[in-house]
């Protein structure tokens, strides 16, 4: 029997993809377009377990979820470099985004309450939690995101279709009677005599259950 | 009713077989994936409302700020939505005067996406986990790729609504290419054959005060 191929290489490749994308400083504004780059590392994760299963078709269910490890691998991997960089660089401007927030905000409590929070951002213990929240965040788009590249790419990658799922029965219980009840006789014996004969213990020409006029048997 | 349901399923051949999933795993997944984008699309759409809300109380009583929630609510929203979007408020749709947490084509692509999942039911395609041809997801996806390159390059002035309206598109054709994957997802794990479904379908469930109904001795 053919074994389906391993999902573990396309999604580290995938993963690594979408990982390294989305860590770059500049080059993660992509993600900004729908978690592209998570689209994308998805989708090649699928490419991948499509070339690498010759024999049958990859089914959608496949995609989704090397797509979600891919999404995974990403995030590990946005863990050990992104984290990193966005401490060293993404920290000043998530403290600008949150001022220019505070200014929007027309209440002067809040706003105070904002630039407080955006100066936390800068310092070190407060960084680094809001770095661990963003990772987190992160992680679900990753893996939800990469799910959804998974399903496009096998969309878009997978040709074959209508072919039996492999193994015997396709994975389904083999065929039988339901619980309870005895198996009857094989296909294409009868369940009766034959035609013209009489039945199994009953005299030729009597009725079965007795003679004309008796008492039946076990009255 | 498992048996009736698995007998229905094998007597329309293998090559149909593999093709669909029950019908009460379909509806599950599809009610939570329906659950999960109206959530995901309310969020976007509820953080001007909230803001707007907000603004109109402290404008009215200057002394009361309402409380953190108030203010920290579409603030929170605004920085997850910012994870998958850019959300230039020139780009994007206004509401009660404040751009929504998503650009214009998000949003069009989210509603779009929500609008087909409430029409996919419809197509009799619920059960099924096999995807559509792909030339449709591609031609979906041709208008929002002209529309976003045309207005990259300066070759013509793109909208909003041009935007929306693309982005719809593309969101509505994607529903018939992810929900099967879903489904197979889900039917993996919780359908009668998958790893959590056999636990569910065990005769364990099937006894005593554990019965359930639908199960395979569970009739």
């Amino acid at each position: 029997m053919v074994e389906k191929p391993s999902k573990l290489v396309p999604a580290l490749i995938g993963g690594a993809v979408l990982g390294l994308l989305s860590s770059i400083p500049l080059v993660n504004i992509g993600n900004y377009c729908c978690c592209l780059w998570v689209l994308l590392g998805g989708a090649l994760a699928s490419y991948m377990l499509i070339g690498r299963s010759p024999m049958f078709p990859v089914r959608s269910g496949d995609g989704a979820a090397v797509g979600a490890l891919a999404g995974l691998v990403g995030s590990l991997i946005f863990l050990v470099l992104g984290i990193p960089l966005f401490l060293l660089l993404g920290g000043a401007n998530m403290a600008g985004t949150l001022e220019s927030v505070s200014r929007s905000v027309n209440d002067p409590e809040a706003a105070r309450t904002i630039r407080e929070f955006a100066r936390m951002f800068q310092s070190g213990g407060g960084g680094i939690v809001m770095a661990l929240l963003v990772w987190l965040f992160n992680s679900i788009f990753y893996v939800v995101f990469g799910m959804l590249g998974g399903l496009i790419g096998v969309s878009l990658f997978e040709k074959r279709k209508g072919q039996p799922p492999p193994g015997p029965g396709g994975g389904y219980p083999p065929p039988g009677p339901p619980y309870g009840q005895p198996p009857g006789p094989p296909y294409g014996q009868p369940q009766g005599p034959p035609y013209g004969q009489p039945p199994p213990g009953a005299p030729y020409g009597q009725p079965p259950g007795g003679p004309y006029g008796g008492t039946p048997p076990g009255r | 009713m498992y048996d009736s349901d698995f007998r229905r399923r094998r007597s329309l051949g293998p090559s149909v077989l593999h093709m669909h999933s029950e019908k009460r795993t379909a509806v599950f997944t599809y009610l939570v994936v329906l659950l999960l984008c109206i959530a995901w699309l309310g969020g976007a759409v509820l953080v001007p409302i909230l803001e707007a809300a907000r603004a109109a109380q402290v404008a009215a009583a200057p002394g009361n700020s309402g409380g953190p929630g108030w203010w920290m609510a579409p603030l929170l929203l605004r920085a997850a939505y910012h994870m998958v979007c850019h959300q230039i408020p020139e780009r994007s749709v206004w509401l009660d005067g404040r751009p929504m947490a998503v650009c214009a084509r998000c949003f069009g692509i989210y509603f779009g996406y929500l609008l087909g999942l409430i029409v996919y039911p419809f197509s009799g395609r619920l059960a099924r986990v096999d995807n559509p041809r792909r030339i449709g997801l591609i031609l979906a996806l041709v208008p929002l790729g002209v529309d976003f390159i045309g207005g990259y390059t300066g070759l013509f002035h793109n909208s909003a609504t041009s935007r929306v309206i693309t982005g719809m598109i593309a969101g509505g054709a994607g529903v018939p290419y992810t929900m099967p994957g879903l489904v197979s997802t889900a039917d993996t794990l919780l359908g009668s054959t998958g790893a959590l479904g056999r636990i569910r379908h065990s005769r364990l469930f099937s006894h005593g005060s554990l019965a359930i109904s639908g199960g395979p001795t569970g009739e």
